[in-house]
């Protein structure tokens, strides 16, 4: 029997689509990070034959480990599990659509495939998204009683690490307070839960468990130690309770209005008047929301990505308002899309105009002009919305409203997921990032090769000693120069061909050195803005930043003679 | 305070996780085994995790331990399956009392320690730096079995498994090693006493439901107060030394003569060294000693003379000690696990009580003789279910391998238990027959076979010092210092062997009792003697084979280093003289010998009760026999421990008696002060009137006598209770002293591991104190120690020192590389030890190494290293 493709079918082909293509477009673009080159050196280390495996992430380090041992050891296969992990989450939403609705999975699904912050946490490698993935996948597939593809889930979940546990600590926090709050028994969920519990033993849910942590683990068991990883994010996420704050609050908090803006106006506003109306759903929601974010800024070891479970309650929430407002336009949805495309322009024209009156100033040229411009804009569109609850129907008003604001939203949503990726002209004043991000680094590697090509003919053969320089997407970079050797201080005696340098040292050697400056990474001081600083960044993503700049220095004798007269490195 | 909290609540955690197979295993014991959970778990949690990650399937991480302890719990669950869980919680709710009590006794026991030692924190001296050692590389080392911190390049070759348990908890609830190893001192003084506890109030118990319903008497109270008789003798108990370290410094039976000088007939009789010397004035009832540490000697009691009155060195020490002292020594670390195994030997004891099941097996090795010669066997004939049920095979194997991984010494002591219990079982059923002595010798061969398969990993790569067995001629224990060493303990254990005789006096045999003594006392004499005889011709012997040329004048020539050795050891080399000397010697100091000659022919006679109850009309009178003779045979076996050194002892590097009267001895206190305290806590309970009186008189009296060293020992120790500096920190002297090597131990802590090149120097010293402290593998630590561990090993041992010192001192920078390619050496150490030692020459290191950490006058280089990734 042929399945005929339905709309829905449509939209959910396309809504994967969306979240594939918004992933792994440009993914190896900007360079690792320094948080994401320990991870992936990690696998990399693995794949060259360690036999150590010391991490809060194993799954990632085994898969990717394996992915290396076999393709190579590339920035791309370096962020493809977390990119797979975060287009993954639109299938658990289709897979929960029996509990959450075929609407607003879908539309979920949606706004997960397009967030800035979900899809800034999938394009990195130190990601949350395959914990939440494994979590929440676990989670469907042990309520529709898939047990033994569940306790494989589990099973990998566990072996994700530490984001799994966050995950479950948060789910289980928001569960029990939920449940005290809105003075709920605990007996029929309890004799629920422990129904589902026995079927999980009886139908070997256990041991799918079991073979996934024996199987992945140990990659097949050609590294058997893996498997007794599989508590290393417990450990880990325990041990955070226990380390010191490294960053600054503001950043976290300022992260949800920058780039969150429709979740957070739809999901929560949505969600305060469900609340209202005793929606459980909403409520539950909400003290996830709150849980998520109080939970995510007293953890010590926190870093920005975590802000993804945050993200996640305020979607669903988002996800139920937009289908309200789908509702409440069923009926006369011309109009309502009418009025909203309406909204839009004028909006738009308002906004743009507000825009210039805050980069010139109000004594700025023009300025009357723009003011009315401001005001007007927004005027005739509450007129718009007054005529059109008065001449159709006062939701039809409202729902017009709501689609223009929602197709603005949207549209600024995808404008920041794309800046969130790091694709924006300034990567490095996106917060979505667990640190500094690296800049050019093809550049440094295509220098480094030019030398070695004149050297000894070879791209990848020639010594390079790295002196007193710190840094993880360094190694990195450098992983396919054959002779590399970090050190803290000049190897007395010994002369490499070529030294890369912090800026306030240089080769001591009594050999001749020709140096060139390169910017290695960059980052805003996120933790000393003032507001005028935070407001400027918001809109025009401009703040002064913090560069750490390296100097690449080729040994005088190695260098092409008289090739460049200035004696700089091309 | 949250370390010591954190290790309370592990600990608590372990022996509950652990309590379903205790509670299993020890179901006919009145606790259930829960007083032994504790050490169960540990035991169960360590060994697991150690095996596993021997054969690499698990890491060392913490991931992996949690791994272990949940499978702990699940095989606990597992092990209850037919009967539930159920049964355990009902059983808990109704007896709260008794797991109240000894989670009480653990607590108190523990902080009791816990508090003495943050008033003594240091770890300093003697052994200490090497078990921190130990402790640093383990939980170094990425993988097993872990790196030898003192010799780079090979693994740990040490009986190493309690440092694994420590590491284990320190890496667990994340506190340094320093105060780890506090804790750990602290711990297992606390696990000692619940086991002990545990232990008695068990037999106590069992004596008193016995003896009711044997008795008629109205329903005995559980023994939760007698059962604290257990730590006491065991822990808290003490030789007389502390006695008599007070009286010498009060100058008690000193006289001062006409030429100033003081004399004493008493203390020159006594012949204990330091106090054989006048005391400091002015006199005083607290022990002193003139630049020395008095406590030291309790330790040293016991003295050997060769027949030139050369002294040899004999280690005497009591759990007090070892525990003031502090030293996490194999010894120690092993104590709660040999009470288990007595545990054990105790519950195998009542399950082949009422039902014999020796005569439903059929013995393994006739099972395995019929198997190999082709006869119709069946695997039911050998009744694996019945040798299994509830652990019972894999239990006591667990716990006896574990021993002998913890402290090797240990292992043929707990199986000659284990054994004998067997044996005592087939005597009670079918009288004496020869077959006993080969199935005790089988069951025997089982065990250690099955013990060494059960810790395999740990014998592959091991290798030991001991070498044999030597006779005893000139050397043996001087009456007065055995009474002095074991008084507070024989005491007891006399009245309860005499007691229980004359309860029992009409169905005993005294007569086999003297026989077996005899047999025993002379026959291990002329042993002795004609072993001795034999070896003392060695030289003879080997000179005449020297002229033969090939092999035959290589076994010469050993045949005549060994004899000479031997002889030089005696003081002579005239046999004659020798063996006349050693034989006059044990006849005019017969105090030891005649002690223990009496208790065996007690003890044995004793031991026949258990025949004569067996078959009784009331069977609870023939049960309560049985726990008396399983006393008198803990006592036997204790006796055992000291009467063979007193004829042979092992060979090891120092060829002296030194090794073995220290374990043997440490092993009898554990042994007879559990008897002791079985014999207090019953014959208390039972002693009417006058005799009652006098015997709490008595045991009073030796036991304030026995405190005596006790009490001074840990005022001393504490300095007089000084609150002032209380920590765990066993490294805070070393912050606060020497801050500049603290400094660069904390930055090497976190440097990527590597091989160290540091100052070698003698054992017992500040030598090796990096790799101490961070646990990287030295070139080479305390040579002394190695050797011993290593039974040799002198060539390679000698040439790394050398290199060593060649390293710091040459000019050369080409020979210096040499030695650093040659060893792989990552980190050079020049702190005031090398240039103190070498006169390090730093140059060639200023020039082609990079300094990596630097701070007044310590300075770490570091040798280039390859890249920090593995990549294809």
């Amino acid at each position: 029997m042929k399945h005929r493709l339905t709309l829905e079918s449509a939209l959910w082909i396309t809504v994967a689509a969306v979240a594939v293509l918004f992933r792994m477009i440009h993914l190896s673009q900007p360079g690792l990070n320094d948080s994401e080159a320990q991870v992936a050196l990690q696998a990399a280390s693995l794949a060259g034959g360690s036999t150590v495996l010391a991490a809060s992430h194993p799954l990632y380090v085994l898969l990717t480990g394996a992915m290396f041992a076999l393709l190579g050891p590339t920035t791309f296969l370096a962020r493809l599990l977390p990119a797979l992990a975060g287009a993954g989450i639109a299938g658990v939403l289709y897979l929960g659509r029996k509990y959450l609705g075929r609407q607003v999975s879908l539309l979920a699904a949606f706004l997960a495939a397009v967030d800035p912050g979900f899809v800034a946490a999938s394009r990195q490698a130190d990601s949350p998204m395959p914990g939440m993935l494994l979590l929440f996948l676990f989670l469907v597939l042990f309520l529709n009683r898939k047990h033994k593809l569940a306790g494989a889930v589990l099973g990998l979940g566990l072996l994700s690490g530490l984001h799994f546990w966050q995950g479950f600590v948060l789910l289980a926090v928001t569960t029990g307070l939920y449940m005290l709050i809105t003075g709920r028994n605990f007996e029929p969920w309890l004799a629920g839960a422990k129904k589902l519990a026995a079927e999980f033993f009886l139908q070997k849910g256990w041991i799918s468990f079991l073979a996934a942590i024996l199987l992945v683990g140990t990659l097949m068991f050609t590294f058997p130690g893996g498997a007794g990883e599989v508590l290393a994010g417990l450990t880990a996420y325990w041990q955070g309770w226990g380390a010191a704050f490294k960053d600054s609050i503001t950043q976290y908090v300022l992260l949800l209005p920058s780039y969150e803006l429709l979740l957070v106006a739809a999901g929560i506003g949505y969600g305060i008047h469900s609340i209202l109306r005793g929606n459980r759903r909403s409520q539950f929601l909400m003290l996830s929301f709150l849980l998520a974010l109080i939970l995510t800024l007293v953890y010590p070891a926190r870093n920005v990505l975590d802000m993804v479970w945050v993200v996640l309650p305020l979607l669903l929430l988002a996800s139920d308002a937009i289908y309200a407002l789908v509702r409440l336009s069923q009926d006369n949805w011309l109009p309502s899309a009418g009025l909203g495309l309406a909204v839009a322009i004028l909006v738009t024209f308002a906004l743009y105009s507000g825009l210039l009156i805050f980069t010139q100033g109000i004594g700025g040229q023009n300025m009357e002009i723009r003011i009315i411009s401001l005001v007007g804009a927004l005027v005739v569109a509450a007129i718009l919305i007054i005529l059109m609850a008065w001449a159709w129907s006062g939701p039809t008003g409202v729902a017009g409203l709501g689609m223009g604001l929602l197709a603005l939203g949207v549209c600024y949503t995808i404008g920041q997921s794309y800046r969130a990726a790091g694709l924006g002209a300034f990567p490095e004043q996106e917060l979505w990032r667990n640190s500094s991000r690296v800049v050019h680094p093809e550049l440094l590697v295509s220098t480094l090769e030019s030398i070695s090509a004149w050297n000894n003919g070879t791209t990848n053969d020639t010594p390079i000693a790295v002196i007193d320089v710190d840094s993880p997407s360094l190694h990195w970079e450098l992983r396919n120069f054959k002779r590399t050797d970090f050190y803290s201080a000049f190897p007395a005696g010994d002369n490499p061909e070529i030294v890369i340098t912090t800026i306030q040292s240089s080769p001591a050697s009594s050999f001749s050195y020709t140096g060139q400056d390169l910017e290695w990474n960059s980052d805003a001081e996120w933790g000393s803005l003032t507001s005028q600083e935070w407001l400027n960044w918001y809109l025009k993503r401009s703040l002064p930043v913090v560069s750490k700049t390296v100097i690449v220095w080729g040994r005088t004798d190695i260098m092409p003679v008289g090739q460049s007269g200035t004696g700089e490195l091309p | 305070m949250l370390a010591f909290i954190s290790w309370y609540l592990l600990i608590l955690l372990t022996g509950w996780a652990a309590f379903p197979i205790a509670f299993r295993f020890f179901k006919l014991l009145p606790d259930r085994g829960f007083a032994f959970s504790k050490v169960l778990g540990l035991l169960v949690w360590g060994y697991g995790f150690w095996m596993l990650a021997s054969l690499q399937l698990l890491q060392n991480s913490i991931s992996a331990m949690l791994v272990v302890f949940l499978l702990m719990l699940l095989a606990g669950v597992l092990v209850n399956r037919k009967e539930g869980l159920s049964d355990l919680w009902e059983w808990v709710k109704s007896n709260k009392r008794i797991l109240l009590a000894a989670e009480v006794v653990f607590l108190a026991a523990f902080g009791l320690w816990a508090f003495s030692r943050a008033l003594n924190p240091e770890i300093i001296g003697t052994e200490k730096p090497m078990e921190l050692a130990f402790i640093n590389a383990i939980l170094r080392s990425p993988t097993y079995p872990p790196a030898d911190p003192w010799l780079s390049g090979y693994s740990i070759s040490y009986y190493y498994f309690g440092y694994v348990m420590v590491a284990m908890l320190i890496k667990i609830s994340g506190v340094v090693s320093g105060v780890g190893f506090n804790l750990a001192v602290a711990l297992w003084f606390g696990l000692t006493a619940t086991a002990a506890y545990g232990l008695i109030f068990n037999l106590v118990t069992l004596w008193g439901r016995n003896r009711q319903v044997a008795d008629n008497e109205p329903e005995s109270k559980l023994p939760f107060f007698s059962a604290l008789l257990g730590p006491f003798f065991i822990l808290l108990v003490s030789n007389l030394q502390g006695f008599l370290e007070m009286l010498h410094s009060r100058g008690v039976f000193w006289k001062q003569a006409a030429d100033g000088t003081w004399q004493s007939k008493f203390w020159s009789w006594l012949n204990i060294l330091e106090v054989n010397e006048p005391p400091q004035l002015p006199f005083s009832w607290v022990p002193e000693r003139v630049n020395g540490t008095w406590w030291w000697r309790a330790s040293r009691v016991v003295q050997d003379y060769d027949l030139l009155n050369n002294r040899q060195e004999v280690i005497d020490e009591f759990p007090f000690f070892s525990y003031l002292l502090a030293d996490l020594h194999p010894h120690v670390l092993a104590m709660p696990f040999a009470i288990l195994a007595i545990a054990i030997a105790l519950v195998v004891w009542l399950q082949i009580q009422d039902g014999w099941e020796g005569s439903e097996k059929q013995p393994f090795f006739s099972w395995l003789k019929k198997w190999i010669s082709g006869e119709q066997v069946r695997l039911d004939d050998l009744r694996l279910d019945v040798r299994f049920k509830d652990g019972r095979l894999v239990i006591p194997v667990l716990v006896l391998g574990g021993l002998a991984f913890l402290n090797t010494w240990d292992l043929p002591i707990y199986i000659a238990l284990l054994c004998a219990v067997w044996a005592l079982a087939d005597y009670r059923h079918n009288g004496w027959h020869f077959g006993i002595i080969w199935n005790f010798i089988g069951l025997a061969v089982v065990y250690v076979i099955l013990a060494v398969l059960f810790y395999l990993p740990f014998y592959i790569g091991f290798s030991s010092q001991a070498g044999g067995i030597i006779p005893s001629l000139v050397f043996h224990t001087r009456g007065i210092h055995f009474w002095v060493m074991f008084s507070p303990l024989l005491v007891p254990v006399l009245f309860l062997v005499l007691w229980l005789f004359t309860r029992n006096q009409g169905k005993l045999n005294l007569a086999g009792g003297l026989k077996f003594a005899a047999i025993s006392v002379f026959g291990l004499w002329g042993i002795s003697f004609l072993m001795g005889w034999l070896v003392l011709q060695f030289p003879t012997i080997g000179s005449k084979l020297l002229s033969s040329g090939g092999a035959v004048s290589t076994i010469g020539l050993k045949l005549l280093d060994a004899g000479s050795h031997f002889a030089n050891l005696q003081g002579s080399p005239d046999s004659t003289t020798v063996l006349v000397v050693a034989f006059l010697r044990r006849l005019t100091s017969p105090g030891t010998w005649l002690t223990l000659f009496v208790l065996v022919m007690f003890t044995w006679a004793g031991l026949g009760v258990v025949r004569k109850a067996a078959g009784q009309e009331e069977p609870a009178a023939s049960r309560t026999a049985s726990i008396d003779a399983f006393v008198l045979l803990v006592v036997l076996v204790g006796i055992g421990l000291t009467l063979v050194p007193e004829f042979i002892y092992l060979r090891d590097q120092f060829g002296t008696r030194m090794n073995t009267i220290f374990k043997f001895y440490f092993q009898t206190w554990i042994l007879w002060g559990l008897a002791a305290a079985y014999g207090v806590a019953v014959m208390s309970r039972s002693l009417k009137r006058i005799a009652h009186s006098l015997f709490v008189v008595v045991i009073s009296a030796v036991c304030l006598m026995a405190l005596a060293y006790t009490i001074w020992g840990v005022w001393l120790k504490t300095d007089q209770f000084n609150f002032k500096a209380m920590t765990l920190d066993g490294n805070a002297h070393i912050q606060l002293y020497t801050p500049e090597d603290w400094d660069a131990m904390k930055w090497l802590q976190s440097a990527p591991p590597g091989t160290l090149a540091e100052a070698v120097g003698g054992s017992y010293s500040g030598y090796a104190r990096f790799s101490t402290q961070t646990g990287l593998p030295a070139v080479l630590g305390w040579p002394g120690h190695e050797s011993q561990w290593r039974g040799g090993w002198y060539e390679i041992l000698g040439a790394r020192e050398a290199d060593i010192e060649t390293l710091y001192k040459t000019s050369s920078w080409n020979e210096a590389e040499a030695i650093l390619e040659r060893y792989g050496i990552r980190y050079v150490v020049v702190s005031s030890y090398e240039f103190g030692k070498y006169r390090a020459k730093t140059e060639k290191f200023d020039n082609f190494l990079s300094v990596v950490f630097q701070n007044g006058s310590v300075t770490i280089y570091e040798v280039p290293q390859a890249p920090l990734t593995g990549l294809p």
